[in-house]
């Protein structure tokens, strides 16, 4: 990995220059104070600073994600302090990577350190057994800014949101989401250069297409009917849209010479959604939930592996395949 | 084969197919949302990365 590539709350904290877009601004002008509102697939954070002269933010893309004050499903204060101070509690699981849980009594803790900060944490938050609740605390050595605070910042965000779907909400998942030109829900899932960029970029621009995300969507059941969201996570094509589809049909992405579709069913579709999510693995209940969740998508909606040449030919393959449905 | 209890109808037979084991691939650095992605190195404590740049495909 090289230097460049590594997104860090200091430099994420510096970036900003350009200036958040029309609906951003009027959602956080109707925000209280330094209170932000942020809805991800219907699920709404409220984020507000504990010291009333520093202004909560996001980054540019969660920007598109800012509402209007309302009830939200999880309540945040942040404020700058000591991440990591006293005993931690009962070590939970350590993801390899720049964040830690522990179990504080009935609380979950989170601990966030980057070797590029130094020894000491540079944040941690502490949530309630439900995620509908917590504070993070911020290092202000790590920070540039400091009257502006980023507590959702990676991997938080998706922490979150991860453990708040786990509760009976839905599940995310490593896919880009396309909604064509009637309203239906695609989603092309897969690891890493599987091809979702390139997918989304192949679709994108086409009359009446919406590309929801080209990295991350988050899935859940409404009204009786499994949808998809777009999230402000996106990947190369910076493609993040705070809209939602109903799912018609799931594709996973495999690379081929030509264009064909596979049907995929039952236990083999559900463990390819599973392998392709974000689970948290560290919670027995809501791992059950995810499975039998995912298990019931796979039943429901028509699941394909979709092996692809990357050009516009697929695009078409695919809509020949929505015409036949 | 037998017929589920109340079943008046001919049965329709399944072909037998053996259980077998898929193996599916998991990325788990990718999957707890832990690290940075990036020609195969993850993590901000992964050996050379440092606190400069805006990594897209972070986490991805």
């Amino acid at each position: 990995m090289t230097a460049a590539h590594v997104r860090h709350p200091v430099n994420r904290a510096a970036k900003r220059q350009k200036p958040p877009a029309k609906g951003a601004r009027e959602a956080r002008s109707r925000t209280h104070g330094s209170t932000l509102h942020l809805r991800i697939a219907g699920i709404t954070v409220a984020v507000t600073a504990r010291d009333p002269d520093v202004v909560v933010r996001v980054d540019d893309a969660s920007e598109k994600f800012l509402v209007a004050p309302s009830g939200p499903d999880a309540a945040i204060t942040a404020g700058w302090g000591d991440p990591g101070a006293g005993d931690p509690g009962n070590p939970v699981f350590d993801s390899g990577g720049v964040w830690k849980l522990y179990r504080d009594g009935a609380r979950h803790r989170f601990v966030f350190s980057s070797q590029a900060l130094g020894p000491l944490p540079y944040e941690e938050a502490t949530l309630a057994d439900d995620f509908a609740s917590g504070e993070a605390t911020l290092r202000r050595s790590c920070f540039q800014a400091a009257q502006s605070l980023m507590p959702l910042q990676y991997p938080l965000d998706e922490l979150l949101l991860q453990g708040l779907l786990a509760r009976g909400r839905g599940a995310e998942i490593h896919a880009c989401g396309i909604t064509d030109a009637s309203g239906r829900g695609l989603l092309f899932v897969g690891q890493s250069g599987a091809g979702k960029t390139t997918i989304a970029r192949l679709w994108e621009g086409m009359r009446g297409i919406t590309v929801l995300s080209d990295d991350r969507i988050i899935l859940r059941r409404v009204g009786g009917r499994f949808t998809m969201y777009g999230t402000p996570w996106h990947g190369e094509a910076a493609l993040a849209v705070p809209a939602a589809a109903p799912l018609a049909g799931v594709f996973f992405l495999e690379h081929g010479a030509a264009n064909a579709l596979l049907p995929m069913r039952g236990a083999a579709a559900a463990t390819r959604l599973f392998a392709s999510g974000f689970p948290p693995f560290h919670d027995r209940d809501g791992l059950d939930f995810t499975l039998a969740f995912l298990g019931d998508l796979a039943a429901e909606v028509p699941c394909h592996e979709l092996h692809f040449a990357p050009n516009a030919k697929v695009v078409d393959f695919v809509q020949s395949w929505e015409a036949g449905v | 084969m037998s017929t589920a209890p109340g079943f008046e109808g001919n049965p329709i037979r399944r072909s037998y197919a053996k259980p077998e084991i898929r193996r599916v691939h998991l990325k788990p650095e990718e999957a707890v949302l832990g690290a940075c992605k990036i020609a195969g190195k993850f993590g901000p404590t992964a050996g050379d990365c440092k606190p400069v740049g805006n990594c897209s495909g972070i986490g991805s």
